[in-house]
């Protein structure tokens, strides 16, 4: 018990040295560690491996709030929601609450895996291509209608989003699209450079283009444990909404924390700002462009509930429910275990003892993270003539070790000063993000439902799932265009 | 100043002909793109064609919004602040791969710190080859990754 406590330590601080790394995911540190698995015991494989999905999950929050820089994608909400309040003084609370929510997060989804498993993932199991096509859409449309400034721009950044999605040799049919006859995009602008790019470098230019003068971060609030304690009793039905997107997101192959945290983060901005027109006086109604404590909480709690959601297919079925779990099949088969329908059957303890692992490795992120919230804000103070190079260099580093690519660094700079023209004339950054990641999804099985269908579009409305995801991201729609002639009448 | 030119200070104006355009070169080339004559359902061209179709209705109705009278002006740009950013920048990204990582990062950190305002000698001669030194050190040593070196 010991030695697997220790590893479960190790594990997470690696994952959270390797999640706070801009350019490095938890994928990237778990693939990395699984060679080292192959002269460990079960026990201490995946408490060396889970520790660093957990730990890894949860630390790309930490530059994310900090520098605008998403330690993964799946922390590119937390990121919108949680760098403006740290650029208002409120980093340790941001911080804070990433700690607890990506915590809680794990911990909910961990209790899924527990009691629902099968049952669960005979549901993901129902979603077909109109389904996945559906979510993707309601994704989009929430995120291009809530994520701040005018619907418009909103759904011009999604659309351009997909546009770059479009990108790389067509999964579909194989034809080349929109390379311009470069051999390194014929695998599609890649995620995470494209990330870092319009989070990133968008930043790091519009800080050194500010004048000193406006450089000056509002002195931070330190914040003791128990005020944070409030803001999850006032939003405890978000926390749940948030832990049963993850966990469900997290159920679906091809998913993953990305996906989760942004339809979060964009339910969490609605219900806010449904909570802002109904008491107008709140102090605590926030706007998205000032930072959001309830954006935090839902991306974080999302983010992190993907780590038990995605486990259910994985071990249910023998399916992956992110790229984590993928490469983590090959580590449990290293062990000689093949996961699948029998697998809770036969092998009760072990997966008792993945459990218990998943439920150690948050409360050792819970200490770390709390211990080291203070000291992280410091980054904050670091000057604008040293941390615009500084993150220049990080984020170059970082994107040329994913593929040892030099076009993928040359790939970032244009982005990032596309990013930055974009921003500067109003168009968010999050609805062009999540559209490129669900852009792909969303015409993939779009072609494939209609291919599955003979080319009936009926398809999309005449199964259940499916029918109710499109009527809702069209009240959406509906919904905030409405709310903005009434803003610009009134 | 003509009314054409007062149209091209707004800032909707500028981004939906800016829109409109992209949405027609995307036309042009989704257009461009080949069909594989055995799929079996919506050829690889349609997509981008129908957000190439999205992008130009965008355009437009931006576009509109841009010729109200109330309509907001151009944001303001330092271009000799942004030219001093982003070219030592775009400099270091684009030979990146070609010259050591530990010399070009010195001198790319030491002249963005120059043209950021750092006026102290101790920071000009210490963080730089620090900073390439440290990053080196825990990219290829700490995570076992590659950086570019000439030896």
């Amino acid at each position: 018990m010991p030695a697997v406590l220790l590893w479960i330590t190790g594990g997470v601080v690696l994952g959270m040295i390797v999640g706070a790394t801009p350019g490095l995911t938890a994928t990237a540190g778990v693939a990395i560690a699984t060679p080292l698995t192959f002269s460990m015991d079960f026990q201490s494989a995946m408490a060396l491996l889970l520790g660093i999905y957990c730990g890894g999950y949860f630390a790309g929050s930490i530059p994310a709030i900090l520098i605008n820089t998403p330690g993964a994608p799946g922390n590119a909400a937390t990121a919108m929601a949680g760098y403006p309040l740290a650029r208002r003084g409120q980093a340790n609370l941001a911080l804070g609450l990433a700690v607890i929510s990506s915590v809680i997060g794990g911990w909910l989804s961990a209790l899924c895996l527990l009691l629902a498993a099968p049952g669960l993932a005979s549901i993901a199991l129902k979603f077909t291509s109109a389904e996945y096509f559906a979510l993707g859409l309601f994704g989009l449309t929430c995120v291009a209608a809530i994520a701040g400034g005018s619907l418009l721009k909103g759904i011009t950044a999604a659309l351009l989003g997909m546009v770059l999605g479009c990108v790389g040799i067509d999964p579909v049919s194989g034809t080349e699209r929109l390379t311009f006859a470069l051999p390194d995009l014929l695998g599609g602008v890649p995620l995470v450079p494209a990330l870092i790019a319009f989070f990133a470098i968008t930043e790091l230019i519009s800080k050194g283009v500010q004048n000193s003068a406006d450089d000056i971060v509002a002195t931070q609030d330190q914040v003791r444990l128990s005020a944070l304690l409030p803001y999850y009793i006032r939003h405890k039905w978000l926390v749940l909404k948030s832990a049963a997107i993850g966990t469900g997101i997290g159920m679906l192959p091809g998913t993953g924390p990305t996906i989760a945290a942004w339809i979060a983060y964009g339910e969490a901005l609605r219900s806010e700002k449904k909570a802002a027109k109904h008491e107008p006086d709140n102090p605590q109604s926030e706007h998205a462009e000032s930072g959001s404590v309830p954006g935090v909480i839902a991306a974080e709690t999302a983010n992190n509930a993907v780590t038990g959601g995605a486990l259910i297919p994985m071990l249910t079925l023998g399916i992956p429910g992110d790229t984590v779990t993928a490469v983590l099949i090959g580590a449990l088969l290293i062990q000689g275990i093949e996961p699948g329908p029998f697998f809770i059957r036969t092998e009760t303890a072990l997966f008792t003892q993945l459990l218990l692992v998943l439920l150690i490795a948050n409360a050792l992120v819970l200490i770390f993270g709390l211990a080291a919230r203070r000291a992280l804000p410091l980054i904050l103070t670091i000057p604008t003539r040293i941390l615009v190079p500084v993150v220049a260099v990080l984020c170059a580093s970082g994107v040329f070790a994913i593929n040892n690519s030099s076009f993928d660094v040359v790939l970032i700079a244009a982005l990032g000063l596309t990013g930055y023209l974009l921003l500067r004339f109003g168009y968010p950054m999050a609805p062009l993000v999540l559209g490129l990641v669900l852009g792909p999804i969303v015409e993939t099985n779009f072609r494939n439902a209609l291919a599955v269908s003979e080319m009936n579009p009926v398809v999309f409305f005449s199964r259940p799932i499916s029918a109710g995801l499109i009527i809702t991201a069209i009240l959406v729609l509906l919904w905030s265009w409405r709310r903005q002639v009434q803003a610009s009448s009134g | 100043m003509s009314a054409l030119g007062r149209y091209l200070r707004k800032t909707d104006v500028i981004a939906g002909l800016a829109v409109t355009a992209a949405g027609i070169g995307l036309v042009i080339l989704s257009a461009a793109i080949e069909i594989n004559p055995l799929e079996t359902t919506l050829s690889a061209r349609v997509f981008p064609f129908l957000l190439a179709l999205g992008l130009i209705i965008c355009g437009l109705l931006t576009l509109r919004q841009g010729l109200r009278a109330d309509a907001p002006a151009l944001p303001a740009f330092n271009l000799w602040r942004i030219a001093a950013i982003a070219l030592p920048l775009l400099a270091y990204y684009y030979w990146f791969e070609q010259i050591d990582f530990r010399l070009s990062t010195t001198v790319y950190v030491l002249l963005t710190m120059l043209l950021l305002g750092a006026r102290r000698w101790q920071e000009w001669l210490l963080l730089p080859p620090a900073v390439a030194g440290s990053i080196y050190l825990i990219f290829v040593h700490g995570f076992g990754t590659l950086l570019p070196t000439w030896n």
